[in-house]
């Protein structure tokens, strides 16, 4: 009896966990927390985002939207463990409204009717003073928070402060047990009633994108798509070839052969940064042809529902002092705003996409020659360069079959290929930098080259592209990299110069021991949330705060 | 209309057809389609086409075989169909879509494994520092531990007596398929010729010869065929004589 009894029991806790872990779970196994809950007009909202699922992919997309689900900005970062953390720049010209921050994976964009999770993000534009009122979200899509008040304590060591005293808080964080909940999200922020109250998490449901999405999970980098059409139509030819080419060291090439939907791919694997690229769409009737760029977005089926809020006058004195906060921010602060990043892509073999040049010729070192028909007969041997009629020819040598050969060869001018051979005519010593060829037939995928042809110019701009056909030069978004919120190495602040964060500390913090965390309050004065978030080991989100006051 | 202007005729509009799609970019239209993408990269090489007085010895295998490739950063090719060209040690490969053969890039090749209906082969790229011909050289892996035993496949070409060739050609030598086995330190990167004699396993070990002995006698390992010699590194790895 005694064993049976024993049997039942464990049949019942795992019948009961089981159960539990299904109810609880969100769908994408994403959740995103945010530095803020509001923010001014040109401020920069940082994020954190873990990923529970089960997914190989380990980079997240995290987008901004308004109420109206248009996308305003959005950012991919690569996760380092199961956490990616980034920053978005809420745009200056933004009205006052609120937005919504939601995080997906690439793979989520084909699907239909998946929970996404909106957290809300109060903006008021610096500019719009006395704003009599808002639209709010509307509270049934709230997601509702579990709080943990038995297993965590918040502890201020006071309850009223000066402004820029240091606060000491205890966070009892010994009764959670570090394999249920390994990290917990620890925030101090000012606290704006209205989106304290009427903000959090939302949820709705996605629509699948209009782009046909590949069945592809992003790891350690990103797809960027795209639509061929005919210059000027929105018609999209049978079939096209994409040359896309990052010309900025280390440079990358790669193709994508597109069907009668016009739409395109890249993986991107470790492009981290802002990058220039050049997209070249061709087509087996040479008609002229246009590559664009499309995002990958997140489309939801209903937008949260919004409805009207009469701002009372505290609220309204709470947003003017923040606008002023932001101006004087402006005035005293150099790096308000975090710079772009350069673009970096390690690469990936020690050879080019199109393999070792077997010869290469400096033109520095030979005396000047006038254009490119006189290079190739002066200088590369087994390059014939010919003009008849008006059209050039150039045919390589077959070096292991000591003929040349009877098409024209793979042609790049500073890495981006090149189909028209008029344009390399116009180039004389004066342009080229250096020439490498190779006298080989190579393959690259699908793509046969009869020979390879580099030119790399001594004007690295790449000017020459804005009178050809076919070409788009564009500065591309890669993926976000690593930052460090600035509120984070602002130990004490400099007493000669006004103090205006908001978010006075947010950091992940271990469980299983209580901990203890110390930061300095800023000039502004009310009321300070010090909240502790995390995901419970059934999925969902909880969240227990403790208020101090600042006075 | 005079037929041989008919003629002349048909032949101008062909050639003019012909020319006119001469014009057009280089690219082989007809293999190029969604096959084409593959969005973590794509393999390159050096087009390959098997030399007419090339025979059967050349490669490894009498026939192409399904394999993967593992290129040096991680991003791996399944279902390949490939050929170790033991001649000239390079990876032959097939592109189905442009139906050519092509010579892998050994560069960004970092291993590659023939599926066969019995099991599988894996060859491996290592440096191999010789005298002369140093370089990345492709070697059969056939146990994989503390040390690994490697085999690295090479033609000999065998001096015979004056013979007409399948071509009717006078030759007077033949290519012999040969191999030859190395004991590699993978964390010292060397290389220590393996023999396939007892006596040379034994001999590894001067301090343990009587255990290393009965370890071979209890195992019955006599012949030290290739076989026998996968199962002995095996064994002494498992003994921990290699640590």
């Amino acid at each position: 009896m005694k064993v049976r009894n024993q049997i039942l029991g464990l049949l019942f806790s795992v019948l009961f966990f089981s159960g539990h872990a299904q109810t609880g779970k969100t769908e994408s196994g994403l959740y995103l927390f945010t530095d803020r809950d509001f923010c001014v007009s040109g401020d920069t909202v940082w994020f954190k985002v873990v990923l529970n699922g089960e997914s190989k992919s380990n980079v997240v997309h995290v987008q901004l939207a308004d109420a109206g689900n248009h996308t305003i900005a959005s950012v991919i970062k690569k996760c380092t463990g199961k956490w990616a953390e980034g920053f978005i720049h809420i745009p200056d010209s933004l009205s006052s409204g609120v937005c919504f921050l939601s995080a997906f994976l690439y793979e989520h964009l084909s699907e239909t009717g998946r929970q996404v999770e909106k957290k809300s993000l109060f903006v008021y534009n610096r500019f719009q003073r006395d704003l009599p009122e808002l639209l709010i979200p509307a509270q049934e899509d709230k997601r509702e928070e579990i709080t943990l008040e038995q297993q965590i304590s918040i502890n201020p060591d006071k309850k009223t402060y000066k402004v820029r005293e240091q606060v000491a808080v205890e966070i009892g964080l010994g009764a959670i047990h570090p394999e249920e909940v390994a990290q917990v999200v620890v925030k101090a922020s000012l606290v704006d009633e209205l989106a304290r109250q009427a903000g959090g998490r939302f949820l709705a449901r996605s629509a699948a994108s209009h782009m046909v999405i590949p069945h592809f999970q992003e790891k350690d980098g990103f797809i960027l798509s795209g639509k061929v059409t005919k210059a000027n139509s929105d018609e999209s030819p049978e079939k096209a070839v994409v040359f896309l080419s990052l010309p900025e060291n280390p440079r990358y090439l790669d193709y994508y052969v597109t069907g009668n939907d016009g739409y395109f791919h890249f993986f991107l694997q470790n492009a981290v940064g802002v990058g220039e690229a050049v997209l070249q769409a061709i087509s087996e009737d040479e008609t002229e042809l246009q590559a664009k760029i499309e995002f990958s977005i997140q489309k939801i089926q209903q937008p949260v529902s919004m409805q009207k809020q009469t701002l009372t006058q505290p609220q309204i004195d709470f947003k003017n002092a923040l606008a002023d906060a932001g101006f004087i921010k402006r005035l005293f602060q150099e790096e308000y705003t975090i710079p772009e990043h350069e673009f970096s892509m390690p690469e990936r073999f020690t050879i080019p996409a199109y393999g070792y040049p077997q010869r290469a010729v400096n033109l520095d070192e030979y005396y000047e020659l006038n254009d490119f028909r006189e290079i190739s007969r002066e200088l590369l041997g087994g390059v014939r360069f010919r003009t008849r009629d008006g059209t050039s020819t150039i045919r390589m040598l077959n070096w292991n079959e000591n003929a040349y050969f009877d098409s024209e060869p793979f042609r790049l001018v500073n890495g981006i290929p090149v189909f028209k051979n008029r344009l390399f005519a116009s180039f004389g010593s004066a342009d080229i930098d250096r020439v490498e060829y190779t006298m080989e037939d190579r393959l690259f995928g699908d793509l046969r080259f009869p020979g390879i042809l580099a030119l790399y110019l001594k004007e690295s701009s790449n000017r020459w592209l804005v009178h050809q056909p076919n070409f788009t030069l564009l500065t591309v978004p890669l993926m976000q990299p690593q930052h460090t919120p600035e509120f984070l190495s602002q130990t004490a602040s400099q007493k000669n110069l006004p103090d205006l964060r908001s978010v006075f500390f947010w950091q992940l913090i271990e469980t299983g021991s209580d901990q203890k965390i110390d930061f300095p309050l800023s000039d502004l004065k009310g009321k300070v949330e010090i909240t502790v978030e995390g995901i419970a080991s059934d999925g969902q989100i909880f969240k227990c705060s403790e208020i101090i006051e600042v006075k | 209309m005079r037929p041989e202007i008919k003629i002349l005729l048909v032949v101008f509009t062909f050639a003019f057809t012909f020319t006119g799609k001469a014009q057009n970019s280089t690219l082989d239209w007809k293999a190029l389609g969604e096959n084409s993408n593959r969005l973590e990269g794509k393999l390159t090489g050096l087009t390959y086409r098997i030399p007419p007085l090339g025979n059967n010895t050349h490669f490894m295998q009498d026939r192409w075989v399904e394999g993967s490739i593992l290129l040096e950063d991680g991003d791996l090719f399944d279902d390949v169909r490939i050929r170790y060209l033991t001649f000239q040690d390079e990876l032959v490969v097939y592109n189905p879509n442009l139906k050519q053969l092509f010579i892998a890039d050994k560069e960004k090749v970092n291993s590659f494994i023939f599926n066969y209906p019995h099991g599988r082969q894996t060859f491996v790229k290592l440096y191999f520092d010789a005298f002369v011909d140093a370089g990345y050289r492709y070697f059969d892996l056939k146990y994989m531990g503390t040390r690994w035993l490697v085999t690295f496949h090479y033609i000999y070409e065998e001096k015979t007596s004056v013979y007409r060739d399948a071509y009717g050609k006078l030759r007077d030598s033949r290519l012999k398929p040969k191999k030859t086995y190395f004991m590699y330190f993978p964390e010292e990167e060397q290389y220590r010729r393996v023999q396939s004699k007892r006596r040379w396993f034994v001999r590894l070990f001067p301090e343990n010869k009587r255990e290393v002995r009965r370890m071979f006698r209890r195992n019955n390992l006599r012949r030290f065929d290739e076989k026998e010699m996968i199962q002995a590194f095996k064994l002494l790895d498992e003994a921990g004589f290699f640590n």
